[in-house]
């Protein structure tokens, strides 16, 4: 089967609608990473939040039902994550970079221990997840309708999100310090930013976002937990902020980009038999270096102290 | 003459002390959480942890596979305490390890009536050359173009495995099993002979502990040693100092990826002789927190190894006989490395290192 016959308008459609969808967790959890990331603060736990996050909210909405619980367990277990990170990294001042893989691998061995541990598998499906809502009479639009105006309500949130957080950075004083801080900890620290305080509430709320998107993919995106739900889009997010060299609008756009690549693939597997599907799973991760690398020289719009611990020295 | 040795060995002891100290808290807290975790399943913790024991240490077969775990995970830390030395994140190992085992094995199953002598060290060079490549090229990345290894590293673990995937469902596909993603068996000639009659013990851990003695020297006798260290160290006074701060990123890659994909010939040859799917159950995780328990030491990652080791074939037995996943281990060994990441930095510990510094001058 060629190529062009596979891109009916029926297949377009289906896989504009599907981009919402896929790019959804990854605006989540970019948004969440770039406010860490400004603040000064690499957070290399994002796959292990999500991981996580999805597993929380699945059990909860497992045996409860309720799936807006669920998702706030999710959010609730990445600020926890986020917390204990945050302790180790801005307190203690353990390595930003080695603190947030073994986090991130505790975490996989964790939920892989309690889904056996509860499930006895590793794939569990569940009865209920977050149905399409559609918009009354902009979703009778044809072709528009059924690509953006048929989705999950958490697209509809993480749309609307995303101007709020970059009207939060660039306009509010807390936006403001955040910055300070990711740029010259040094020099805001003498204005009298606590640099600390300010560090763990983006922290904490980027990882709060990330539990989100975790719960997101368990709850919206499939109805079904699998320890491999995630199979590094916590890794893409945090690429994703590079790639959008620290601003909000341009991690947006990157989003969409990424989620599309994985929309297509995915759409292309179930029809495409003129490649070995394992070549189309690469995909998204060989995009992910291409972006790194397109931006690589552009150090400069780097937070500069990105990565750096800050110690509070005398004088 | 006698005496000084003493006084050094004396020092060397109260200044390690201390990581003795805070790897003893370490397991004391993760055996708790486990014992936790382990009670949660219904299962009485401290039968649970003796079955461990036993079934890690308890006659020379089990020890024997204790050894054998040790010797994949000790040759992938070993490259990662390398890379780490130098302040290169590279995460890639489980993808360099799962590449370089596809390179040589590709080897193996192209050219199966090989001699020995032609085989064994053609299958340990393409794999090395394989994972070193894997990974080498995100050093070039790094040294040229500034890129962020830990991404890159991350990525290419996805790509190897899917590649891996792909090259054992395809090209190098066992025939005989049509539909299982596997390859045939190598030939004997690609076998590590077995040093123990009775059990699985391979030649390879000779070539592990070989690994520590290399990594020792090459680190801490030669010079290109000395620039890594200094590169992790303060890579700005070692770029004034006139080392060459690329071509070295450049090297500690390709040694670390060298080392994870020897791991992988190792692991093929003298164990399971053929690839498959779940080849490797997150080795390249559990290596770095090898190399991170083992302070970034050859011979604290030897220490690292063998521990880890035995708990995974002790709880592997214990998972049989209890039920109790064996993921419990990718837990443990998670939190006792973040206490010991933690311990370095709590102030207690720090005044009390200054106290002691203080007291001796």
């Amino acid at each position: 089967m060629a190529l062009e016959e596979i891109l009916t308008p029926a297949f377009l459609i289906g896989l504009g609608a599907a981009t919402f969808r896929v790019t959804t967790p990854l605006i989540i959890g970019a948004l969440g990473q770039l406010y860490e990331q400004r603040s000064g603060v690499l957070d290399l736990t994002d796959e292990g939040i999500m991981v996580m996050g999805a597993f929380t909210a699945f059990v909860l909405a497992y045996f409860t039902g309720n799936l807006w619980g669920g998702m706030l367990l999710g959010a609730v277990t990445g600020a926890l994550i986020g917390w204990f990170f945050s302790y180790m990294t801005v307190e203690l001042g353990t390595d930003q970079a080695v603190t947030g893989v073994v986090i991130t691998l505790t975490s996989y061995g964790l939920v892989s221990y309690l889904t056996r541990a509860i499930y006895g598998g590793s794939y569990i499906q569940i009865k209920s997840q977050f149905e399409e809502v559609s918009i009354p009479y902009l979703s009778d639009i044809p072709v528009l309708g059924d690509v953006f105006f048929k989705q999950n309500i958490w697209v509809y949130i993480a749309l609307a999100s995303a101007p709020i957080l970059h009207v939060v950075m660039y306009r509010t004083a807390y936006g403001l310090k955040m910055r300070a801080v990711g740029d010259n900890p040094k020099a805001a620290d003498s204005l009298g930013i606590n640099v600390y305080r300010t560090r763990y509430i983006s922290v904490i709320f980027g990882t709060m976002l990330s539990g989100l998107a975790g719960a997101y993919m368990s709850l919206a995106y499939v109805p079904a937990f699998s320890e491999n739900i995630i199979s590094g889009r916590g890794w893409i997010i945090i690429a994703l902020v590079y790639f959008g060299t620290w601003k909000p609008a341009y991690v947006l756009a990157g989003s969409f980009l990424f989620g599309f690549i994985e929309a297509f693939q995915l759409r292309v597997q179930a029809v495409y038999q003129g490649l070995p599907y394992q070549l189309l799973l690469m995909l998204p991760y060989l995009m992910t270096i291409v972006a790194v690398v397109a931006v690589a020289k552009r150090k400069e719009l780097m937070p500069a102290a990105l990565c750096v611990h800050y110690k509070r020295e005398a004088g | 003459m006698v005496a000084l040795r003493m006084s050094q060995l004396a020092t060397l002891l109260r200044s390690n002390g201390l990581s003795l100290v805070t790897v003893a808290l370490a397991l004391a807290v993760s055996f708790g959480i486990g014992a936790v975790l382990i009670a949660a399943d219904g299962v009485n913790p401290l039968i649970a942890y003796a079955l461990i024991l036993e079934g890690a240490y308890g006659d020379s077969y089990r020890m024997a596979e204790s050894l054998i775990k040790m010797t994949t995970l000790l040759l992938i830390g070993l490259g990662i305490v390398v890379s780490f030395r130098c302040a290169i994140w590279n995460i890639g190992a489980e993808g360099q390890f799962l590449v370089g085992a596809l390179a040589g094995t590709w080897f193996a199953i192209t050219f199966p009536t090989l001699p020995f002598y032609i085989m064994v060290p053609g299958v340990l060079l393409l794999s090395i050359v394989g994972g070193g490549i894997w990974s080498g090229v995100l050093g070039i990345l790094k040294a040229k173009l500034e890129v962020s290894e830990v991404i890159t590293s991350l990525m290419m673990n996805y790509i190897g495995f899917w590649f891996f995937h792909w090259a054992i469902s395809g090209p190098m596909q066992d025939l005989t099993s049509p539909g299982w993603a596997i390859t045939p068996a190598v030939a004997e000639a690609a076998r590590l002979p077995i040093l123990i009659q009775g059990t699985r013990l391979h030649a390879g851990v000779i070539v592990a502990f070989l690994g520590v003695v290399a990594v020792y020297f090459l680190m801490w006798k030669t010079t290109v040693g000395f620039q890594i260290r200094a590169c992790g160290l303060n890579m700005k006074a070692s770029l004034y100092a006139g080392i060459n701060v690329p071509r070295t990123a450049v090297l500690v890659t390709f040694i670390s990826g060298a080392f994870a994909g020897l791991a992988g010939a190792i692991e093929m040859m003298g164990f399971q002789y053929r690839l498959m799917e779940g080849f490797s159950p997150g080795y390249g995780g559990m290596g770095i927190i090898v190399a991170l328990l083992g302070k970034l030491n050859p011979v604290g990652a030897g220490l690292a190894a063998f521990l880890f080791g035995g708990l995974l074939v002790g709880a592997d037995t214990m998972g049989r006989i209890t039920g109790i996943s064996i993921f419990l281990v990718a837990v443990l060994q998670g939190i006792i490395v973040i206490i010991v990441l933690a311990a370095e930095h709590w102030k207690f510990f720090k005044e009390r290192y200054a106290l002691w510094l203080l007291r001796r001058s």
